[in-house]
């Protein structure tokens, strides 16, 4: 949190050591830090961390008196101006380029933050803060949910997989992709989610190389909400479609485990 | 928020005297530039000057022996986070101080300096005091201040804590100081390898087990209360664990031909580790921590080995050569959906897991059959070389809590022949320092934080 404080004070310190700024420049200065103030509020609206919002809106608050106490200096004088307001440009840049840097930091640290970015696209459209803006290209898409995947940030990965799954549903990825949002699920222990999404891919992806693996996940997950006779006809059909599979091997291991004959 | 945030060290009185960092850097910070380091590279490193502490010629000689240690601890300490250039006296010796502190700041901002490390050290009946300040120079404004106090033999320890408090204030990341890394060792007279410790700088090395016989493969627990390692005694391989702060052993898993290479799973509940099954062919297995509940993850002819646990725990890594040559694959902690994930060159192995859990650490053969470090992307499935420049073989990554650097196992050659140590590096392959010096030492694996 600590990061936003600074990025405000990188402005403050670009302002000061511009020294005297023309009024208009003051004023796209303001719209500026006005807009980052909304962006910040905007993140903490989304995190449900009391102390985190609280301390942030504190420091807002100190930037925001700062701000107004490095203005009555600035208007002081409105000679020299030139490079330092081109300086001042280059450091907002940074700015922005920094607050988008935080907000992915954000979201990649907080777990209750998941649903942000969503939110995020559409609010934070700005030119300058590309990072922040929805990934269009079908690759750039993939690979972010996979990374979130991979980092267990499962709400993330799932909406982004869906995202890809309805801008893309012809990829030749769209399997794996349904795949994901299943396994997602899957990892968050929300198992009837995660067997409606493993239904979606057998009806959808009939002939995936993921079947084996969503049979046998199907199965998994059918036994951990208590439903055992689903579950074993889930594990007796990878045994049945997939005998020499991994998969197959797993199924009947685990049909073993729980006294069935694997057949 | 920060500096509220307490150390729960047993030994060490900690207090923070100079204040509400929060509320102070709103209205006396404005030449603060500072604590914009996101990512650590060289870019934005932060010029850091930390000069002798003041009142060292006043203690008595053992009190200074200690205060010299914490100090130089302290400036390695904060060179080796990536986030500080620190200049110590050596750098700092050009300079005429004149004892009035704002002249004395624009000194030091005179090397490029941003910040300013002010340490006063006094001598209390068989323990010292120090009292460390960071300073913004810029702003002539105290940003940080803590005040520690314990006996002369935690001087190592007061450096680190306080190393590790400013690293955080900086970057918002924890520092790896008080972190320590386990590996295997024959240093001793009989030649047998035992588990040994120590700190994440090379510091205090001590032996944890007494076996006679052959130990290796130490992994921590997630606590890093706990190492699970592998050792012959009673004859074949088996698993093994030791509580460390008991030092208590006990075998997790001994029947069978072998059961090697264990590695804990993230919750701390399972144990993934590699088995075999006859026939020269192994495969990987879990087992829960008192070695129940066996459970076989793969089926192929080959030898499936080194597993390693994603951090999420939904994921395994292993080194399979189903495909004729070693590589690495990853499959879900189930043991279904395998996925390859290395495809360059003909020998991948030991993979470890970045701690965001998008990137896999292993050794990568080259041409003159070394092993370099690599890393692979699981997104982009692209491999770095990290160790290419280097002679020697590079071996068994282990990341550091924080991600940002990893220990490994290389080769040394010298007068008296070649040896294998371990050594840290950063991740683009630069800021290597060798941490063991004797015998040979291999399997480094870099403990999780503290618990606070």
């Amino acid at each position: 949190m600590g990061c936003i404080r600074s990025v405000l004070s990188v402005l403050v310190i670009a302002a000061v050591a511009g020294g005297c700024v023309s009024t208009s420049d003051i004023e796209a200065i303001q719209a500026q830090l006005s807009d980052i103030q909304r962006q910040v509020l905007l993140l903490q609206q989304q995190s449900s961390s009391k102390e985190e919002v609280a301390t942030l809106r504190d420091e807002v608050a100190e930037q925001t008196d700062q701000l107004l106490k490095s203005e009555a200096e600035m208007l002081v004088g409105l000679e020299q101006l030139s490079t330092q307001i081109e300086q001042l440009q280059a450091n907002l840049g940074d700015t922005n380029y920094r607050l988008a840097q935080l907000s992915q930091q954000i979201t990649a640290t907080n777990q209750e933050l998941q649903a942000v970015r969503s939110a995020l696209g559409g609010s934070l459209r700005r030119p300058s803060a590309p990072s922040i803006e929805p990934p269009e290209d079908p690759r750039d898409l993939y690979d972010s949910a996979y990374s979130d995947y991979l980092a267990g940030r499962y709400d993330l990965a799932v909406s982004g997989f869906r995202r890809y799954l309805e801008s893309f549903p012809e990829s030749p990825q769209a399997d794996n992709a349904n795949y994901w949002v299943a396994e997602s699920l899957f990892s968050q222990q929300k198992y009837s989610q995660a067997i409606i999404e493993f239904d979606r891919m057998l009806t959808s992806y009939p002939d995936s190389e993921k079947t084996p693996s969503v049979l046998l996940k199907k199965g998994y997950a059918y036994l951990e909400v208590g439903q055992r006779e689903q579950g074993l006809v889930q594990l007796r059909n990878v045994v049945r479609q997939y005998p020499q599979s991994d998969e197959a091997n797993l199924a009947r291991q685990r049909l073993r485990s729980l006294g069935v004959d694997p057949g | 928020m920060r500096i509220r945030r307490s150390l729960a060290l047993a030994l060490l009185v900690v207090c923070a005297f100079v204040a509400p960092v929060a509320s102070q850097t709103g209205t006396e910070d404005e030449g603060s530039e500072i604590s914009i380091v996101l990512d650590g590279t060289a870019r934005s490193r932060l010029r850091l000057a930390v000069p002798d502490p003041a009142g060292l010629e006043k203690l008595s000689p053992e009190a200074r022996r200690a205060a010299e240690e914490m100090v130089d601890v302290l400036r390695r300490d904060l060179e080796a986070s990536g986030v500080f250039i620190v200049q110590g006296p050596d750098q700092l010796a050009v300079l005429d101080l004149t004892g009035d502190p704002l002249t004395d700041y624009l000194l030091y901002e005179s090397l490029g300096n941003k910040l300013l490390l002010d340490a006063d050290v006094i001598e209390e009946p068989g323990r010292l005091v120090l009292e460390g300040r960071v300073f913004n120079l810029a702003s002539a404004s105290s940003v940080l201040g803590k005040r520690y106090r314990g006996g002369f033999e935690l001087a190592r320890r007061i450096a680190h804590t306080f190393a590790d408090e400013i690293v955080f204030y900086f970057t918002g990341r924890r520092g790896v100081s008080l972190t320590s890394i386990a590996f295997h060792s024959d240093r001793g007279k009989s030649g047998n390898r035992e588990i040994y410790l120590m700190d994440y700088d090379g510091f205090n090395q001590r032996a944890i087990t007494a076996h006679e016989t052959l130990s290796m493969s130490p992994d921590w627990s997630p606590g890093s209360d706990f190492i699970a390692y592998v050792s012959y005694l009673g004859g074949a391989p088996g698993l093994h664990q030791v509580e460390l702060r008991s030092g208590r052993k006990s075998a997790i898993l001994t029947e069978g031909d072998f059961n090697i290479s264990p590695a804990f799973s993230p919750d701390g509940k399972a144990i993934a580790f590699s088995r075999s099954v006859g026939g020269g062919n192994t495969e990987v297995f879990v087992c829960n921590r008192d070695g129940s509940n066996l459970r076989r993850l793969t089926n192929s002819r080959g030898i499936d080995t080194n597993p390693a646990w994603s951090p999420t725990g939904r994921e395994i890594a292993f080194t399979s050569n189903r495909s004729g040559t070693p590589q690495i694959y990853v499959m879900s902690a189930e043991g279904s959906d395998l996925r390859r994930a290395t495809s360059l060159g003909r020998y991948n192995d030991g993979a470890a897991w970045s701690p965001d859990g998008t990137k896999l650490a292993h050794s990568a053969r080259r041409q003159d059959n070394n092993f370099d470090i690599a890393i692979t992307d699981l997104v982009t499935l692209e491999t770095r070389y990290l160790t290419e420049s280097a002679p020697g073989s590079h071996e068994s990554p282990s990341y550091s809590p924080d991600g940002k650097k990893l220990a490994y196992a290389a080769n040394l050659t010298s007068r008296s022949g070649t040896t294998t140590q371990i050594f840290t590096m950063d991740l683009d392959g630069g800021g290597r320092r060798q941490l063991t010096r004797y015998g040979n030492n291999f399997a480094p694996s870099w403990s999780g934080y503290p618990k606070q």
